[in-house]
C-alpha cells in the first residue's frame, strides 16, 4: 500500500526533496512550476535591491486577486437592484466575506502600486532596452489592463462612489472628438451607466481582462527568461569567493516563498483591520460632495478638473504613448542595472519628474481637494 | 512587377483570406457589442401639475434630474447634469455648484467658474392632456424657450 502512493508521489514529482545540490538542479528542471527559473542564477539577481520583489509581489496579488474574486463571485449579482445588497450580504450575512472582500479591495490597491513602483524600478536600471523592448511594452500594457480591471472592478459594488467615478469616467472617454461618444456607448451599452454597463463592466472585470493578463503574463514571465534574465550591472563586483552562479533551488525559490508568505500575512493583517468602504446604493440623481475617484485615478480627476479632454485623456494617453514607443526611441545602452548611473542621470531625471508630475497631482487630488473639488488645506 | 508564381499566389490568397475574415470578425464584433436597445431611465419624465412649481428659487425634480424655474414668462426647466463631466450640480447660494471639480453656474445656469465647457442646458417642458408638466431631458431648447400657462 504505501508502494502505491510511493508511485503516485513519484509519478508527479520526479526528483524527490532536493537534498543536494545536483537534485536542486534537477528538480529545477522537471517541475511544472519551478522551470520558469533557470536552474542557476547571478548573486545579483538575488539582491533584494535588484528588484525589490514588485513584478513578483504583482504577480502573487493578481493570484490572490484571481481566487477571492472567484470567491466573490458566489455571491455577487450583477444587476442594479441586487448588486449593492450582495454587498451587504457579503458584509452582514456571508462567514468571512467580510475580509474576502477585504482582501479582494486591499490586493488591488496593493497592486496598482506595487505594478507601477515595478514599472519606476525597471525604467530606473535600464530594463527597457534591447533585447527587452518587447518585454517592457507588455509589461505598459500589464500595466493598462492592471488599470482597467480596478476601473471595471469599481463599479460593481454599485455604491455612489463606484457610480459617480464611472460616470465621470466614461464622460472622459466620451470627450475625446470623433471616437470618444461611440466608444464610450460601446463601453457602456447604453447612454448612462445603468444595467448594460453594470454587466458589461463584470464581464470585462472577471472574464475578458483577467484571461488578457494571464496571457500577457506568461508571455512577460517567459521573456524574462529568454531576454537574459534581470538586467544586471556590468560593474557590478563578480562575487570575491564562491560561485559565479548559485542554483535557484533555495537560493531564488526561497527569497520568493519567504516574499510570498510575508504578502500573504501583510494582506490578512491589513484586511482583519481595514474594512473596505461601501457608500449609500447608487443614486443616478444625487452626486455625493465630493465625488472622488480611488486613489490611483485622483491625479487624473485632478487634472481633469482643469479640462475633461486635454487633462483627463490627452496628457495620460500621451503619457502611454510615450512609454510604448520608449525603447524603440532610446537606444543608449550605458548604464544598465543600476539604478542612478552617470549615463543615465538625464533620462531618470526626466522620468521622475514626470512620476513627480503625477504623484504631486494625485496628492493634491487625495488630501487637498474638498466639496466641490475647491482646494483646501488637510485633511478632509 | 515581379513573378509571383503559384506559391506566391496561393500564399497571398490565404493571407488575404485571413486578414478578410479577422477584419469582418473585428467589425462584427464591435456591431454587436454596440447595444441597439437601451433599458436607460426614459428621457421624458412627468413633474406632477405645474402648481408644484412656484416662483422664486428653482425647485428640483429629482427623478428627472432638472430645475422647475418659474418666472413672469412661465416655466423652465434646467437640466441638472453638469455640462464638464456629467454630475448632478446642487442649489449653491444664487446659482448652482457642481461637486465632482467644482464648477459654478449662475442663476441662469451661466458658467462663472470651474473646467465646465458651456452653460447647462434648458430642455423641453410641456403639458400634458391631464394637465401635468412632463419634461424630455435630452431635447434641449433655447434658454429663452418659456412653457407659457394659462
Amino acid at each position: 500500500m504505501r508502494d502505491f502512493f510511493r508511485r503516485i508521489r513519484d509519478s508527479v514529482f520526479r526528483v524527490g526533496w532536493p537534498e543536494d545540490e545536483r537534485r536542486a538542479l534537477m528538480a529545477m528542471r522537471s517541475s511544472f512550476l519551478l522551470h520558469i527559473h533557470a536552474a542557476k542564477v547571478r548573486p545579483a539577481s538575488l539582491r533584494a535591491t535588484a528588484t525589490w520583489g514588485l513584478g513578483l509581489l504583482s504577480l502573487f496579488l493578481f493570484g490572490s486577486l484571481v481566487i477571492t474574486g472567484v470567491y466573490l463571485m458566489f455571491y455577487y449579482v450583477p444587476h442594479p437592484d441586487a448588486a449593492w445588497r450582495s454587498m451587504k450580504d457579503l458584509a452582514f450575512v456571508v462567514p468571512f466575506g467580510v475580509v474576502t472582500r477585504n482582501l479582494h479591495r486591499w490586493g488591488a490597491h496593493a497592486m496598482v502600486a506595487l505594478v507601477l513602483l515595478h514599472m519606476g524600478r525597471v525604467f530606473l536600471t535600464g530594463g527597457y532596452k534591447a533585447p527587452r523592448e518587447a518585454n517592457w511594452v507588455a509589461g505598459v500594457l500589464l500595466a493598462i489592463l492592471t488599470l482597467g480591471l480596478s476601473f471595471t472592478g469599481y463599479l460593481l459594488p454599485w455604491d455612489q462612489l463606484a457610480y459617480w467615478a464611472v460616470t465621470v469616467g466614461s464622460k472622459m472617454v466620451a470627450s475625446v472628438p470623433g471616437l470618444g461618444p461611440p466608444a464610450a456607448l460601446l463601453l457602456l451599452g447604453d447612454h448612462t451607466v445603468g444595467e448594460a454597463a453594470l454587466l458589461r463592466f463584470y464581464v470585462l472585470h472577471c472574464v475578458v481582462l483577467p484571461l488578457a493578463v494571464a496571457g500577457l503574463v506568461a508571455f512577460h514571465l517567459y521573456r524574462v527568461r529568454k531576454d537574459g534574465g534581470l538586467v544586471t550591472s556590468e560593474h557590478a563586483p563578480a562575487p570575491a569567493e564562491g560561485p559565479r552562479l548559485l542554483p535557484a533551488w533555495p537560493h531564488l525559490i526561497y527569497r520568493e516563498l519567504a516574499l510570498l508568505g510575508g504578502l500573504v500575512v501583510a494582506l490578512l493583517l491589513l484586511s482583519m483591520v481595514v474594512d473596505a468602504p461601501l457608500e449609500p446604493q447608487a443614486d443616478p440623481t444625487r452626486t455625493p460632495n465630493p465625488a472622488k475617484a480611488p486613489w490611483y485615478f485622483l491625479g487624473i480627476q485632478e487634472l481633469a478638473h482643469y479640462s475633461a479632454f486635454w487633462g483627463g485623456v490627452f496628457i495620460p494617453a500621451a503619457t502611454i504613448g510615450v512609454l510604448l514607443v520608449l525603447p524603440y526611441v532610446d537606444r543608449h545602452d550605458q548604464g544598465l542595472g543600476r539604478y542612478w548611473p552617470k549615463e543615465r542621470r538625464t533620462a531618470n531625471s526626466v522620468f521622475l519628474l514626470i512620476a513627480a508630475f503625477f504623484v504631486t497631482e494625485t496628492v493634491i487630488g487625495t488630501f487637498f481637494r474638498g466639496p466641490a473639488w475647491a482646494l483646501m488645506w488637510w485633511p478632509g | 512587377m515581379a513573378e509571383v508564381g503559384r506559391r506566391g499566389f496561393l500564399r497571398y490568397l490565404g493571407v488575404g483570406a485571413g486578414v478578410l475574415l479577422f477584419g469582418e470578425s473585428a467589425w462584427a464584433t464591435l456591431r454587436f457589442a454596440r447595444a441597439p436597445v437601451s433599458y436607460g431611465p426614459p428621457s421624458r419624465h412627468a413633474l406632477g401639475p405645474p402648481g408644484d412649481y412656484p416662483a422664486g428659487a428653482p425647485t428640483y425634480a429629482d427623478e428627472a434630474g432638472v430645475f422647475v424655474m418659474r418666472d413672469e414668462r412661465g416655466l423652465r426647466a434646467l437640466s441638472a447634469t453638469c455640462t464638464h463631466l456629467g454630475c448632478t450640480v446642487r442649489k449653491d447660494g444664487d446659482g448652482f455648484l457642481c461637486p465632482c471639480h467644482g464648477s459654478r453656474y449662475d442663476n441662469a445656469g451661466r458658467v462663472l467658474a470651474g473646467p465646465a465647457p458651456r452653460s447647462l442646458r434648458f430642455v423641453r417642458l410641456v403639458l400634458d392632456r391631464r394637465g401635468r408638466l412632463v419634461v424630455d431631458v435630452d431635447a434641449e431648447v433655447d434658454a429663452d424657450t418659456h412653457l407659457k400657462l394659462g
